[in-house]
């Protein structure tokens, strides 16, 4: 048994704790879809067949039957490691995690292109703001933080394809990987990540056409959330840059670019470190309208797909795996706070 | 004092009783429903403005617009649960009845969510069915597009535009009415060509795909018993010999007396992994679509419309030995068997395809999709790329000889890749991206590239799709349920102006349910357009209304909600 306070313990608790708020997300999501009008077999059919079929089909797939029987059958083969098959028309009958399995992939290719991009641009600009207070950067710094913030995401998609692709011809417009695997063939899949896969397939051409994709849609998706990192960067700075040691550091003499970045940078990122492995999550969510405006196809595009044809078994699948991401992010951040902080373990 | 009080309430309270009986009763309301998801494209918000306005504009009704997203939409409208609502039909087979069945017969009516229903109408639409006789067929498709004039369950409002945009070098592009043939294209000095789309698949099982992409790459990757011409909806021999008719044979009637329909296959066909196809594989592949019955698929039309039953009788007579003949007993005659065949949904597959439900496409990164068409699908990333490389063994490669094509496919690979939307489809031919965009541009978008076309050395191709769209009325449900107040509405709705003003001019008015120009002997009369004119008719569409008794205002409250039970 962990002695309590261990980081051990901590870490065990968290992990207790994110099982019952998989299960409790789950069994509202399963109850929402079912008061939802519409079902998976109407929207495949109504139109075509008659009402007869449809309650047919209904009744074949089980959906007839009153939430509280359905539910019961539904948990009991996610508990057994079975998320279904899919009910939607772009995977009928497929495996649920198979289909998820083809497409996180991508998801997490964008997300980590995107969080490179936020982390760049709001940390640069944040410290540029912080240590030019009321200068003329800073006011820049803060109008972009501000506005960048609020910029919806799929209008700067656009506006960034029309530059970069339709204008210069720097980028291609869309999609994953070129459109012609006859000139271009698709790195070998191994992880699902084609960056990941150029590389360990040895191959930098591959690598490169992939970066070429990915750049403008990780820069549209970074550039909105920079902007909360570039005020909060800038903030954390302003705050620790009046602190009573960073006062003794210039008071002896210590130059201030050597201050800015040595001792108030350093110690205005451990708040930072935390708000980061949150954005990481909300970076997920942002990536379905990302995800629509360049042809990427990865969850979020699915999540979408499958609530036009009310996939049941498709979105609980993919809601799901989402929380876990979540669930599992918030996890190591807990547990790196309270490797950082001891005091948050008690 | 107090008096005066009294008196000053009395005449507040006679006053304010005068200002609300007497008020100018409240136009009624009715409500216009439309799909929100883009289901049929981002247009439909507009196409909802402007029939508001137009029966609107008779002064007797205000209309509320309400949307749903598609699957709601779905249910809802085969629940009952919409008056008054937009929607589009695809046909399924290549027949004028496809256009009637479907709307007119009390059970087709009732999917759509008109519930029309007329005794007199089922007889016709069953005897138009039932015959291959032209003569009887246009007698009854001409009595029955009157009648849908005059009992108005649907309005046909409009044909959708089809169209394509490519590099100006590829030749053999046609806009074919029901398949689109990349088998047929070249592009000189190029073994491929990439293509763009927006259309999803479901799967390229024929005993479950009914949608409009998965039976395009099921048609470049199967063959069936019939195929159509390169350029229009003529029907020719594919696997099978010759197209079944009274005049050859192949039409006739068993001892039973039911109507038989006799395909003899070419001999020694194969499937491009080396199994065998003859009478017994078609056989076979029919009776699995059947016993399967897959949800959303299109067995109903070998079930149902092509009268097969759910234990079809199927001869093979010639098996064991070369097994090249296969005779169809159906329950019932029926005039379009022949169209049915040439369907997606009656492609035979292998022997060793899923017989207890549908073939998966990929498993485990291996391609499953077996057939014996020009093509083969060889790399597809689900819903994301799709390859289609060259049969070398295809049994049919002068199919259209005759057509001035030697040989087909002309071109080694087909890769298609999909696009969420419009605006990326555009971008990616804007940008070069790929060779062609098929499916679907907006008429915006369209419009853009049709005026840049020269400078970005590409072409647009523009034709009249099979596609109709068309308001319906729940004719069970107050006020539609008077044909007055349907009618008042045909009189009223503007074509034109939705055709210039939301598609600019990439649409056609379309003036009865039966698209013109399509089916080889064409059945389409304009009936809309003779009683109800080119034009709206506000005076007449007036009129009606005021007869209908809705002044009474018993609709100004209707409800617009909808009970949904939980299941």
């Amino acid at each position: 048994m962990p002695k309590q306070g261990s980081l051990l313990a901590y870490t065990v608790s968290r992990l207790i704790l994110a099982l019952p708020t998989l299960l409790i997300l789950l069994t509202v999501l399963f109850l929402v879809l079912r008061i939802l009008p519409g079902d998976p077999v109407s929207a495949l059919e109504a139109g075509h067949r008659s009402t007869r079929d449809i309650a047919a089909d209904k009744a074949r797939l089980g959906l007839d039957q009153p939430w509280w029987i359905q539910y019961p059958v539904y948990l009991g083969q996610v508990l057994s490691g079975n998320f279904g098959v899919s009910l939607g028309s772009l995977y009928i009958g497929q495996p649920v995690l198979s289909v998820i399995a083809q497409k996180l992939p991508a998801t997490i290719e964008l997300a980590i292109g995107g969080m490179i991009v936020a982390t760049i641009m709001g940390v640069g600009t944040g410290v540029l703001g912080g240590a030019n207070r009321d200068k003329l950067p800073d006011v820049i710094v803060r109008l972009y933080g501000g506005i960048i913030w609020v910029i919806p995401v799929f209008w700067l998609g656009l506006m960034l394809q029309l530059v970069f692709a339709v204008g210069l011809h720097w980028f291609p417009p869309n999609l994953r990987y070129a459109a012609d695997p006859v000139i271009y063939p698709s790195p070998t899949h191994i992880t699902g990540l084609y960056t990941l896969d150029s590389l360990l397939e040895g191959s930098l051409d591959k690598f490169a056409i992939s970066i070429d994709h990915l750049f403008l849609p990780s820069l549209t998706l970074g550039l909105v959330i920079s902007g909360f990192f570039t005020r909060t960067v800038r903030a954390n700075l302003l705050r620790t840059i009046n602190s009573d040691y960073v006062e003794a550091a210039r008071a002896r003499g210590v130059p201030e670019r050597f201050i800015v970045l040595r001792y108030a940078f350093r110690n205005a990122l451990i708040p930072i470190v935390t708000i980061l492995g949150l954005q990481f999550a909300i970076l997920f969510a942002g990536a379905v309208l990302t995800e629509k405006t360049f042809s990427w196809d990865g969850m979020g595009t699915l999540l979408l797909n499958s609530i036009d044809s009310r996939d049941y078994a498709m979105i609980q699948g993919t809601v799901i795996v989402y929380a876990f991401i979540i669930v599992t992010i918030s996890v190591i951040i807990d547990v790196v706070n309270g490797l950082i902080d001891p005091r948050v373990r008690y | 004092m107090i008096l005066a009080i009294v008196v000053i309430v009395i005449l507040a309270i006679g006053v304010g009783a005068a200002v609300v009986l007497l008020r100018p009763a409240a136009t009624p309301s009715i409500t216009l429903w439309y799909n929100s998801t883009g289901h049929y494209g981002d247009t439909e918000p507009a196409v909802a403005q402007l029939i508001k306005a137009q029966i609107e504009a008779t002064g007797k009704v205000t209309v509320n617009l309400q949307s749903e997203d598609w699957a709601t939409y779905r249910a809802d409208l085969a629940k009952g649960n919409l008056p008054m609502f937009l929607l589009g039909w695809y046909p399924d087979y290549f027949d004028t009845d496809d256009y009637i069945s479907p709307f007119y017969s009390t059970s087709g009516a009732q999917s759509q969510g008109s519930f029309y229903s007329n005794a007199t109408v089922d007889k016709w639409v069953t005897n138009e069915s039932t015959t291959v006789d032209t003569t009887i067929r246009n007698s009854y498709f001409q009595k029955l597009q009157n009648q849908s004039a005059t009992d108005v369950p649907y309005i046909p409002l409009w044909m959708t535009n089809a169209h394509v945009v490519y590099d100006s070098d590829i030749s053999g592009v046609f806009l074919h009415p029901v398949v689109f043939k990349y088998f047929i294209m070249n592009k000189p000095g190029f073994d491929h060509i990439t293509v763009g789309t927006t259309d999803s698949p479901t799967s390229f099982d024929p005993a479950l795909a009914y949608d409009y992409f998965s039976g395009e790459i099921i048609n470049q990757v199967f063959d069936t018993l019939l195929v159509y011409s390169p350029t229009n909806g003529t029907l020719l021999p594919g696997l099978a010999t010759q197209v079944p008719s009274v005049t050859n044979g192949g039409i006739g009637t068993d001892a039973n007396g039911n109507q038989t329909y006799t395909f003899d296959l070419r001999p020694g066909l194969k499937f491009t992994d080396g199994s065998s196809l003859n009478a017994t594989t078609v056989k076979n592949a029919i009776q699995r679509v059947i016993r399967l019955n897959l949800a959303g698929s299109a067995e109903f039309l070998l079930e149902q419309v092509a009268e097969l039953g759910r234990t079809p009788t199927i001869d093979t007579p010639n098996c064991p030995g070369p097994c090249t003949r296969i005779v169809f007993h159906l329950n019932k005659p029926v005039g379009l068997f022949n169209e049915i065949m040439s369907f997606s949904v009656a492609a035979p597959v292998p022997w060793w395809y899923n017989q207890t439900g549908a073939q998966q496409d990929v498993v485990n990164s291996v391609v499953k999709v077996t057939g014996e068409g020009p093509y083969q699908l060889t790399e597809p990333t689900l819903n994301q790329q799709y390859v289609l490389t060259k049969n070398s063994g295809y049994y049919n490669p002068g199919l259209y000889a005759s057509f001035g094509i030697p040989t087909i496919p002309i071109l080694n690979k087909i890769i298609i890749n999909r696009y969420s939307d419009s605006s990326s489809l555009k971008l990616a031919i804007q940008t070069h991206q790929v060779n062609m965009a098929y499916r679907t541009l907006n008429p915006t978008d369209l419009s853009s590239l049709q005026g840049s076309a020269a400078s970005l050395n590409l072409r647009v191709d523009i034709g009249t799709s099979p596609q109709i769209r068309f308001l319906v009325f729940n004719i069970k449900t107050a006020p539609f349920n008077d044909p007055n107040v349907r009618r008042a509405i045909a009189y009223a709705v503007d074509r034109n102006s939705i055709v210039t003003n939301v598609f600019h001019g990439f649409a056609v008015t379309l003036y009865s349910m039966v698209p013109p120009g399509f089916f080889g002997p064409d059945y389409s009369k304009p009936v809309f357009q003779t009683i109800y004119g080119s034009s709206p008719d506000i005076a007449k569409a007036t009129s009606l209304l005021s007869n209908a008794k809705l002044a009474i205002g018993f609709y100004l409250f209707q409800a617009n909600e909808i009970e949904r039970p939980w299941t």
